[in-house]
């Protein structure tokens, strides 16, 4: 068991068993148990239950390793720190679709929202249902539900927290008379400082960074950061370990890393993942490697009310208005700083910009899950992958029903103009001109869409002839290759990813330890 | 190798700020700052993107000679007048790459204008000394929950194993 000081989870001194690529300046060989691909939601809390049951586990992470300390409020730094190309990643198709994803010790964790919740048991039902996954109901599942919530210390905010927008989210909700929930969060008493896509400055959100992957430490776990894998090494059909090199921050390779397992988890992501066994030469009996890439789609309003919201004093997200969770829309109020709102959240420009973000500290800025139809895929240009993802008419429409939905909620709120997120109707200045919004007329091309949540590339199932990995995550076709994140997903499940990603990458991990004198010999 | 701005495409990029910007941009003589700071973004993005963002860029340079109204002069060499109207004309445009194009660099110019000190207190947006604020008050009124989050973090509770007896149905 390693001390792990204090300072290492809030203060940002890097831990005694973390290396960086300060460390492998020479090409190196390691060994292990297993060797995880992946620091985020699903590597993390796979290391952090491998290294306590008792195996040799190392972590590969791409991108650095950041403490509290380093997160600020200059967002544009943190994207350039904290987010794949910079924040520059897009799905393609009409619209194309921006999607971000966390390259940094902790993964997504860290520039998540901090949502926390199980998968709706409708999912799971249609899972077991449709895909096979008979051990994967709520009542099955709720035991590893129950340790990850544990972990990561799901709560509902303190009432001190919650800032204007939020409480303006919520009167509007009221007086309309829809469901409206306390968001579930993982946070120790989070002060609300709206930062959360930049990295947790409080060190109040229990990312990866601050609860799985100390544990993981804490229990022997070694964790390489800076570390590009490229390939994961085979024997036959069994997996062997990988091959990567030390990245610096330019992207500029250095020394080679190669690393010898007994057993091989990819936790890259829903988009990476399948990238990395294609480089690997694994391809999925199913032909669905890559394939069956859902985004749940977002747009965003910007409310314009004539009082102070300043929504960057309180939390993010605070409530979620399940009013329409059936229709597969969550509509949330999720601030955003200046420059990304001025930058990439308004289809506006020169001096009528500069008027409408003089109104900032009176905006409250709010969107959509979307629960999508709309099926993408992956290409692989030069090994690197490509999305492309076209957001279907049905999608679509629904997305323009949510907006006029929580410009309802918005208006009855107080607010007084409301600008959108696609071209055609011009900005809204009372509920009657919602009436003038037409979801056959809007042209989808012209919609403003982004997501966070990219799932089921890597889909799980019974049936290898329609799955990539059984329902333990395991690769068909390949011998103790393990998936362990959201590329798992039968289906879009409706809500925020992060805890079934967890608890899928809880119960795999208990799959292989139930199972170590097999996948060890 | 890390990306720096040419000298052309730095007069590019400051006449489409001047252009896309609000006008603030140019009132409190931010060009230049806008266009080191897009530097960083573009310098950050991924390389396959970054070419096509810089031939974009130099298409949008050139394609400006043919404008009548232009009098043969590329983008960077427009006065602001001309060059706002050069840039309507993409953000405008029916061709959709053009359309994409001006969306896009308003969008890496805008960021960096709205990251400006001057602009942010302009907009009174001051959002580190609110979180130093809840920062401070978050650890001197819940410190002892915050410790014994720590110590459940690193406290022993391995899953159970078969021999234990206490395996759920779920396990496999």
């Amino acid at each position: 068991m390693v001390a792990l000081p204090k300072e290492a989870l809030h203060a940002g001194r890097i831990p005694d068993n973390v290396f960086t690529r300060d460390d492998v300046r020479r090409d190196t060989e390691l060994r292990c148990d297993v060797v995880i691909v992946g620091s985020g939601a699903g590597g993390a809390t796979a290391a952090a239950e491998l290294a306590e049951g008792g195996l040799d586990v190392i972590v590969l992470e791409e991108g650095r390793y950041y403490g509290t300390r380093d997160f600020t409020a200059d967002a544009s730094a943190m994207i350039r720190a904290l987010y794949r190309g910079g924040g520059a990643t897009a799905a393609l198709g009409s619209p194309p679709i921006m999607f971000q994803e966390g390259i940094a010790v902790g993964g997504s964790t860290v520039i998540n929202g901090g949502m926390s919740w199980r998968t709706p048991e409708d999912i799971l039902d249609r899972w077991v249902r449709e895909d096979g996954l008979t051990n994967h109901g709520a009542k099955d599942m709720e035991f590893y539900f129950d340790r990850v919530e544990r972990r990561i210390h799901v709560r509902e905010q303190d009432p001190e927290s919650i800032g204007r927008d939020n409480a303006l989210l919520k009167e509007g909700a009221d007086k309309k008379g829809w469901l409206i929930f306390s968001n579930l969060r993982n946070q120790v008493h989070c002060p609300g400082s709206n930062n959360c896509a930049f990295g947790c400055p409080t060190g109040a959100k229990q990312s990866a960074l601050v609860s799985y992957i100390p544990r993981a430490l804490h229990f022997g776990a070694r964790v390489y950061s800076d570390i590009r894998v490229s390939k994961i090494s085979f024997d036959g059909k069994r997996a062997t370990g990988v091959l990567g090199r030390v990245v610096d921050e330019d992207g500029r390779r250095g020394a080679k890393v190669t690393v010898r397992a007994s057993i091989v988890v990819a936790a890259c992501g829903a988009i990476h993942t399948p990238a990395l066994l294609h480089r690997s030469g694994v391809r999925s009996p199913s032909g669905r490697l890559g394939r069956d890439l859902s985004m749940h789609p977002n747009v965003k309003v910007v409310a314009i009310f004539d009082e102070q919201v300043r929504g960057y004093e309180g939390v993010h997200q605070a409530y979620q208005v399940r009013e329409f969770h059936e229709q597969g829309l969550v509509f949330a109020a999720v601030n955003m700083p200046p420059s990304i709102i001025g930058g990439v959240g308004m289809p506006h420009y020169g001096a009528e910009l500069g008027e409408l973000m003089d109104d900032y500290n009176r905006m409250v800025i709010a969107g959509m899950l979307c629960e999508d139809t709309s099926l993408g895929r992956l290409r692989m240009v030069g090994g690197h992958p490509v999305a492309t993802y076209q957001l279907n008419d049905y999608d679509a429409q629904k997305l323009v029903k949510g907006t006029k939905l929580l410009c309802e909620l918005l208006f009855e709120a107080g607010a007084q103009k409301i600008l959108l997120p696609f071209s055609g109707p011009g900005d809204l200045h009372s509920a009657d001109d919602i009436k003038t919004i037409d979801p056959q007329q809007i042209d989808k091309r012209t919609m403003e869409v982004l997501t966070v949540h990219m799932m089921g590339t890597a889909r799980m199932g019974s049936d290898p002839n329609r799955a990539v990995t059984d329902q333990n995550g395991a690769v068909y076709d390949a011998d103790r290759l393990f998936i362990c994140d959201a590329g798992l997903f039968p289906t879009p499940i409706g809500v925020n990813p992060m805890e079934t990603i967890q608890a899928l990458a809880t119960r795999n991990a208990h799959h292989i330890l139930i199972d170590q004198e097999r996948y060890l010999s | 190798m890390k990306y720096q701005h040419s000298p052309r495409m730095r007069r590019i990029l400051r006449a489409l700020a001047g252009a896309c910007c609000p006008p603030q941009a140019i009132e409190l003589d931010l060009l230049d700052d806008i266009v080191d700071h897009a530097e960083l973004t573009i310098g950050a993005i991924p390389a396959p993107v970054r070419a096509a963002l810089i031939a974009g860029l130099r298409s949008y340079d050139l394609a400006a000679m043919a404008v009548p109204r232009n009098r043969g002069r590329r983008a960077g060499d427009l006065d602001p007048e001309r060059s706002l109207a050069y840039f309507e004309s993409w953000w405008r445009s029916p061709v959709g790459l053009q359309r994409e194009f001006a969306k896009g660099i308003k969008g890496i110019l805008c960021l960096s204008h709205f990251e400006m000190p001057a602009i942010r207190d302009r907009l009174d947006y001051h959002p580190q000394a609110w979180i130093d604020k809840v920062k401070r008050y978050r650890l001197t009124t819940y410190s002892e929950d915050i410790e014994r989050q720590y110590r459940s973090i690193l406290a022993r509770d391995p899953l159970p194993m078969p021999d234990d007896g206490a395996l759920h149905e779920g396990a496999s």
